[in-house]
């Protein structure tokens, strides 16, 4: 636990509390765009800003003339004072020239670095002349290390550097961008289309108009490379002999094995289904993600010597043992929530033709199933979430005249999407909002309809939304063939009990600790199966870093916490995005708006909805980014 | 430009290279603009990554625009014609064409849809090579873009049937109604820099000034009145065909401005026993070129940048050039020379300057009627132009087709005057370099350019040469049934197997030994994209010494 | 839509940047690393202004001016602004000016003249560098570049090639050749560098100076570029562009901008020539036009006029093609006229 010696950050001077720390690394000073957080004292100042110094100039892109040179000045006025040249009087210039590179550089590295130095010599000039005139100074250099961040970059799950692929796209070089969302995502072309982009809801561009639109970005150079009939190839480490099993070609399972091919691994997917992708394949409707895109992004991890095993699952083909037997050194399990969350409602379990579970419903229609889907001209859809909007959407595309939506708080409430739920309105979907499922009405065992009742909204409950309250008497029904239920999923208990050695929680998912391990040595796992039902991104994310944990475990036998783990975790508390910042610049740019087809005759069919930017959009979309690059020099105990 | 002229009236490059910019699909076909047109090269490459245009390539070789294109189509030389039909094939089968345009502004619609129908994608493969998935995709991009043009340069003209091939170039910009906007448009690139104005002046032999026939008694009439002299109602002698006279004698005097047909003529062997027979050649030339030195009387003529006058781009822009030096040593202007004989010959031409010509000249030329020096300015005027306050035509065809109704044709593959056979199993195809100029009398004095293309090579495929046992920079024997060069060979994955590929601006291993002189019977333009040759590793005497003249002297 | 810039109330159109709205109203704003023709970027950040209402300074050249918007862009603090940006410019580039081929022309020095601007640190010993460039055709001195990127912008969004690219970061950040083999020798590198970090190779310092340009029309390809012969002691010496006319705005390729020379070659024929047993003898006109006239009449006389054929020139003038298809048809009275339009 560290107290903060001294500390200024976000125009707030605290001295002597506060701590920082991730696992078991503990901070003893950050710099960063806010100010400085110092927790040892044996901190020497100076060396902390000579530091920073060094790494802006290191971060500098060399662009604009007073970031490049402006900051290279300041450095070498920092090599002088550690070098016992010039005193107090030289931290008036570099105070000066911080102003003038802050107000006039291009990006947020020449805006937001050099005012650390302003705040230090305002705020801690005695400390900073003190260590100045300090002569014994010991070289500490070696313990300070910097890093790159931005408030998108922060807030995505699996860290793309979004300002780089974007400044990449403004400068036509599309190829270039999609390497470097390569270089730590293998499906660009899927997430590009369907990510919830938690960066976009922190994208400082947002507070002077509007966000960047950097998800379509993403799609837009997918879409580049698929138009000109290329690929890229990426460099594998050389072959290690040493055979690993991925269980589950979803989203945490392929981009797993890609990084474990990679790394020179000899990587095997066994798969439940005829088809890759897992929820991202068979939960996400043609519409919204096009078979092909998928389907090319799988190959290209193929090409990378990975094989898939499709139609063999876990349990009811092969067991952990087995693989254990077969040689594999290591399994990452990445099995998804496949499994449906009941209502709780009369009539859910009698199995009444026209009954069915979101899940099961998009499946069906995914794989071309659509003789197990039960007919019939009218569908209610129960749930608020993405799975009920994709259900609801679907309807109309496999013959449904009539399309209802069932959600029991208002329509601000909504988990799904605020694009999707917009885009099922254009197509006809109607909405029955504070509006709760109470049972499943039938006749002969068939569907007729479904009874709700209105809601209210009373208190707010734990999630701080205002907790939806029956309203007596209110009961009505809605007559519908097909009820679809689409109100959350789970793992597969069936499965996930059954598994020697893993252990699972109460919420059915397996325990891991910190490194993706579960209970059983050798086993790893990540995604929905970990976390529950959760976003696609995030899958992706477990994925990367369970490959390079296991890729540690088979070298070296250990499992420790990697720098980017650590440093996610002390800078999420940085705060690096502010909504509340005034940027004092000029807005009125609003994002480019994407095109779609027409939704009445889009509704007919799985052709894509949205349609993706020309080459120009593109490029003028990407030139709305601000390019918000953070540098943070920090120091551990 | 004769297939052009007749499907939709004029044989010119229909858009502008600005306007190209709102393509949203471009078909680049016999095109290396790259080389050959360098600035329009740029622009495509400029299109295809910031604008989003979708360039298809289609070219045996694989050109440097490939590289920005969404598809290249490789055909093997001399099948052009085939692919375009199979295109016209697969739009009318899905139904793509442009139902409203074909009614309103064009005739012979059921003729030309008669012929393409046998030209299925299938079919097409077999003929072509080309995988009948990319001619489907082809033909639905062009035909369902908003915009959408075709380039097409000498590897569609160069051939036998060259005519023909533009022809089906034409009928598809028919069948989908691209003509006329914007990015919309058919567009052959003029090779020199004043061909345009050449044929506008009416160098050619069936026409006069602005492309009015010479076999038509009211547009002699015109011209005798004008000129004040009595003139011939024959259409003369093409090139090609008047090498073909001077060698049977008919021919006996020759006049040569500014040409070097000793290097650019297809059959060489045949052209310089040909010249032999003359009674008397004339060159005119700024440098001592291999047909000057064959000359009765050479005379020193200025070049472009001791010029006033104007010169007409591939997009019928004409601009003013400018006098910047004075004439070397006693060096006169073209005209002048010109002027100098007709008045010894009893008919002068006072003309005091390049403007008084222009002047005279656009009283007779309907489509310069409107050009003035003043005008022109710093970035000249497009014809059509027909009086003073027309603003000039960046685009043709607009919201009317020049000839009234688009001509559609009916056209029908033929195979090449030589198909590859087990004497001569290579086809052998022919370009230019980006560093040099046709016959490199101007770039071959350029040191800077000589350095980076200082001898010509032959590009073959990998494969063919690891079959004859070539290896890179071997000396190779070409030859064909009218001659043969040596040159170093060059392997590359440019050309593909069975195609090999030589540029033809040097003297020395001058390729216009080896092509066909056979004619295409409208256009008059010889195969020279196409010839049947055999190829082995020269292991004869050194060639080397020569080779250090390869860039003309 | 209308906007106050300076105090003056101006028009421009939807959609332009303030720097845009700004020219066309014939207000000023200094600038280095816009050229019209590529994307803007904001780097050299000498284009900034201040807009009411927001404390910040923004880049003219890629904000986009809205109606009502209140601009200044000269205020005392902008100016001292701009007057630090050059000093930090000038920290590394060389003041030589005198050395320099693009002296009295180079935008930087103007600016630095026009602001007074001053390194903000003692300079180190500056030693004069030049680097083999990516073709022989330009002399690359990088201790000059000031990274403003418009040649490598140029490079790849003018000319597709992306033979350069910046590489380094902060202060060390270069301009660097990363794909020689790519360069096709055009030359639009050299017409976008604002100092003298590439200029022709071929011309020794200060050579240029007292040229006379003369606007006229390339003689190779189709595409009929326009182009500034400059011109001195009766030689071509080197070829520049203007961004704003003809069918290239600015472009050329190899041949235009470097393909020159042969009309100052030595080889140039000066004199008429007639054969004389066999060999071609130096004439006189007088003699030389006797000559061709009498034997072309003696030809036409003997086999009549479609016995003689001429051939004239694509790359003759049209006044040249008019006069001589003129001389064909109504002097010799045939028709036997054509060029190498096939070829």
């Amino acid at each position: 636990m560290g107290e903060a010696v001294y500390c200024y950050w976000n125009n707030k001077r605290v001295e002597g509390e506060g701590q920082l720390s991730y696992s078991d690394r503990e901070v003893a000073a950050v710099a960063g765009w806010g100010g400085i957080k110092v927790f040892d004292p044996e901190i020497d100042l100076l060396e902390l800003c000579h530091e920073y110094a060094k790494a802006i100039q290191r971060y500098s892109c060399g662009q604009c003339m007073p970031c490049r040179a402006g900051t290279s000045v300041i450095l070498e006025l920092f090599d002088k004072l550690m070098a016992g040249e010039g005193g107090p009087d030289t931290l008036d210039t570099i105070k000066n020239l911080s102003e003038t590179i802050s107000k006039t550089s291009m990006c947020q590295i020449g805006q937001s670095s050099p005012p650390v130095f302003i705040h230090i010599i305002e705020h801690f000039r005695e400390r900073l002349i003190k260590s100045i005139q300090d002569k014994k100074r010991k070289d500490n250099s070696g313990k300070f290390s910097s890093i790159l961040t931005a408030p998108c970059m922060q807030a995505c799950p699996i860290h793309l550097n979004i300002p780089k692929y974007v400044e990449e796209i403004k400068y036509g070089r599309f190829e270039k961008s999609l390497e470097v969302i390569r270089e730590r995502l293998p499906l660009p072309g899927v997430l590009g289309r369907v990510c919830v982009r938690p960066c976009e809801f922190n994208c400082r561009r947002g507070l002077i108009d509007e966000p960047v639109q950097i998800k379509h970005l993403k799609r837009f150079v997918a879409d580049f490379e698929v138009e000109r009939g290329k690929r890229q190839d990426t460099a594998c480490a050389p072959a290690k002999g040493i055979k690993v099993a991925v269980i589950g070609a979803g989203p945490a399972g392929l981009t797993c094995a890609k990084f474990l091919a990679q790394a020179g691994y000899e990587t095997t997917i066994f798969e439940m289904l005829p088809e890759s992708g897992g929820m991202a394949a068979v939960g996400i409707p043609d519409y919204r993600l096009p078979r092909e895109i998928l389907r090319r992004e799988v190959e290209d991890i193929q090409r990378l010597g990975v094989r898939i095993v499709y139609n063999t699952s876990l349990g009811a083909h092969f067991t952990l043992d087995d693989l254990e037997g077969q040689g594999f050194k290591a399994v990452f399990m990445g099995l998804g929530c496949h499994c449906h969350k009941s209502m709780g409602i009369e009539g859910e379990d009698k199995g009444y033709y026209g009954f069915v579970p979101g899940v099961y419903f998009l499946r069906n229609v995914n794989l071309g199933l659509l003789d197990e889907i039960p007919k019939g001209r009218k569908i209610a859809v129960v749930g608020g979430g993405n799975v009920a909007i994709d259900c609801v959407r679907t309807a109309s595309r496999v013959g449904f005249d009539e399309a209802h939506l069932v959600y029991r708080r208002s329509r601000k409430e909504m988990p799904a999407d605020a694009v999707e739920i917009n885009d099922a309105e254009a197509e006809g979907v109607q909405y029955h909002f504070l509006t709760a499922p109470k049972r499943i009405v039938a006749e002969n065992n068939k569907v007729v309809g479904l009874e709700c009742l209105r809601m209210e909204l009373g208190e707010p409950d734990a999630s701080g939304r205002r907790r939806p309250v029956e309203v007596p008497g209110s009961e009505f029904i809605i007559a519908a063939d097909v009820v679809v239920a689409a109100i959350g999923q789970e793992g597969d208990s069936g499965c996930f009990c059954n598994l020697p050695g893993v252990e699972i929680n109460k919420r059915g998912t397996f325990i891991v600790n910190e490194h993706f391990m579960t209970t059983r040595a050798g086993v790893f796992s990540g995604g929905d199966c970990v976390t529950g039902p959760d976003v696609l991104i995030r899958a992706c994310a477990h994925g990367r870093l369970s490959a390079m944990k296991i890729d540690k475990y088979l070298t070296s036998g250990k499992l420790e916490s990697f720098e980017e783990e650590n440093i996610e975790g002390f800078v999420k508390e940085l705060n690096v995005y502010d909504p509340a910042e005034d940027l004092q610049i000029p807005g009125g740019v609003k994002r480019l708006p994407i095109k779609h087809e027409p939704p009445l005759e889009r509704k007919k069919d799985f052709r894509e909805a949205e349609k993706g930017y020309t080459a120009q959009e593109a490029i003028s979309e990407a030139s709305r980014c601000l390019r918000c690059y953070r540098v943070v020099t920090y120091a551990y105990k | 430009m004769a297939g052009l002229a007749a499907t939709l009236g004029s044989g010119a490059m229909t858009n502008s290279i600005e306007d190209l910019a709102e393509a949203e699909v471009m078909i680049v076909i016999g095109s290396n603009n790259t080389e050959t047109h360098p600035v329009i090269g740029m622009r495509l490459r400029h299109f295809a990554r910031y604008r989003g245009t979708k360039i298809v390539v289609i070219d045996p070789r694989r050109t440097d625009l490939v590289e920005e294109s969404a598809l290249w189509l490789s055909p093997l030389p001399g099948y052009d014609l085939a692919l375009l039909n199979g295109f016209a094939h697969v739009i009318l089968k899905e139904g793509l064409q442009n139902k409203a345009f074909i009614e309103e502004h064009t005739e012979n619609f059921d003729a030309f849809k008669s012929v393409v129908e046998k030209y299925t994608p299938e079919y097409v493969e077999t003929l072509t090579g080309v995988p009948k998935d990319d001619i489907i995709k082809t033909a639905r991009m062009y035909a369902t873009a908003k915009n959408a043009a075709i380039l097409y340069c000498m590897g569609i003209t160069q051939h036998s049937k060259g005519t023909d091939n533009v022809k089906a170039v034409s009928n598809l910009a028919l069948l989908c109604g691209h003509l006329g906007k914007p990015g919309s448009g058919v567009n052959p690139l003029r090779g020199q820099n004043n061909v345009q104005g050449a044929c506008d002046m009416g160098g050619l032999p069936d026409v006069y000034p602005g492309y009015q026939k010479v076999h038509i008694k009211e547009n002699r009439e015109k011209f005798e009145k004008f000129w004040n002299a009595s003139l011939s109602e024959v259409p003369g002698l093409t090139v090609v065909e008047m090498t073909n006279a001077m060698h049977d004698g008919k021919l006996k005097a020759m006049y040569i401005m500014g040409e070097n047909p000793m290097l650019t003529d297809p059959d060489l062997t045949h052209v310089e026993e040909s010249f032999r027979h003359l009674e008397l050649l004339v060159v005119q030339d700024i440098f001592m070129t291999e047909t000057a030195r064959m000359a009765d009387v050479v005379f020193p003529a200025a070049s472009f940048a001791e010029k006033d006058g104007t010169f007409s781009n591939t997009e019928r822009r004409v601009q003013l050039v400018r006098k910047a030096l004075k004439e070397p040593g006693t060096a006169r202007q073209d005209w002048d020379i010109i002027g100098g004989i007709a008045a010894k010959m009893g008919h002068p031409m006072p003309y005091e300057k390049a403007e008084d010509i222009f002047d005279e000249m656009r009283k007779v030329t309907p489509q310069y009627a409107g050009l003035t020096y003043k005008r022109l300015g710093m970035n000249g005027l497009q014809w059509p132009c027909p009086d003073e306050t027309h603003p000039g035509t960046p685009i043709l065809h607009k919201g009317k087709i020049a000839r009234g109704k688009g001509l559609f044709a009916a056209v029908e593959y033929r195979p090449s005057a030589e198909v590859p056979d087990s004497a001569y199993p290579f086809i052998l195809t022919t370009g230019r370099d980006y560093y040099q100029y046709h016959s490199a009398t101007m770039t071959g004095r350029v040191r800077l350019l000589k350095e980076y293309c200082p001898e010509s090579f032959v590009e073959i495929s990998s494969e063919d040469a690891g079959k004859l046992g070539i290896q890179d920079n071997d000396w190779v024997k070409v030859e064909s049934r009218r001659g043969h060069v040596i040159a170093r060979a060059k392997i590359s994955d440019k050309v593909q197997r069975g195609v090999i590929f030589k540029k033809f601006h040097f003297a020395e291993g001058a390729v216009n030994r080896l092509t066909n002189p056979v004619l295409d019977p409208t256009s008059k333009i010889p195969e020279l994209k196409v010839s049947a040759v055999r190829l082995e590793k020269y292991n004869g005497p050194a060639v080397e010494p020569e080779s250090q003249g390869m860039c003309l002297m | 839509m209308q906007m106050i810039i300076d105090g003056k109330t101006v028009i421009a159109e939807e959609g332009k940047t303030i720097l845009e709205a700004a020219r066309s109203n014939r207000v000023f704003i200094p600038t280095l690393c816009y050229l019209e023709k590529l994307l803007p970027i904001g780097s050299c950040r000498l284009c900034i202004v201040e807009i009411q209402g927001h404390e910040n300074p923004v880049t003219a050249c890629t904000t986009k001016a809205f109606d009502g918007m209140v601009i200044e862009t000269n205020t005392p603090r902008l100016r001292e602004m701009r007057k630090q940006t050059l000093g930090f410019i000038l920290q590394t580039h060389p003041m030589d000016c005198k050395l320099c081929d693009v002296a009295g022309r180079c935008q930087l020095e103007n600016l630095v003249k026009e602001y007074g601007a001053e390194p903000p640190m003692p300079k180190r010993a500056h030693k004069a560098e030049e680097r083999p460039y990516s073709t022989p055709a330009i002399r690359y001195r990088p201790d000059r570049c000031i990274a403003c990127s418009r040649c490598i912008r140029s490079c790849r969004e003018v000319v597709g090639r992306s033979v350069l690219d910046l590489s380094g970061n902060g202060i060390g950040a270069k301009m660097d050749i990363v794909a020689p083999e790519r360069c096709i020798s055009c030359g639009e590198c050299l017409s976008a560098c604002p100092v003298g970090a590439l200029t022709h190779a071929n011309l020794p310092d200060g050579v240029s100076e007292g040229a006379k340009k003369v606007a006229t029309v390339c003689a190779y390809c189709g595409v009929g570029c326009s182009f500034e012969l400059n011109v001195k002691d009766n030689k071509a010496i080197k070829v520049t562009t203007n961004d704003y006319v003809g069918a290239n705005k600015g472009s050329l390729c190899v041949k235009g901008r470097f393909g020159y020379g042969y009309v100052n070659s030595p080889e140039r024929l000066t004199v008429p020539m007639i054969k004389k047993q066999g060999v071609l003898k130096e004439a006189g006109w007088e003699e030389a036009i006797d000559y061709v006239a009498s034997r072309l009449a003696e030809i036409k006389g003997k086999h009549g006029a479609d016995s003689i054929a001429g051939l004239t020139s694509a790359k003759c003038t049209n006044e040249d093609n008019y006069v001589f298809q003129k001389f064909m048809r109504a002097v010799i009275g045939t028709n036997n006229i054509d060029h190498c339009a096939r070829l």
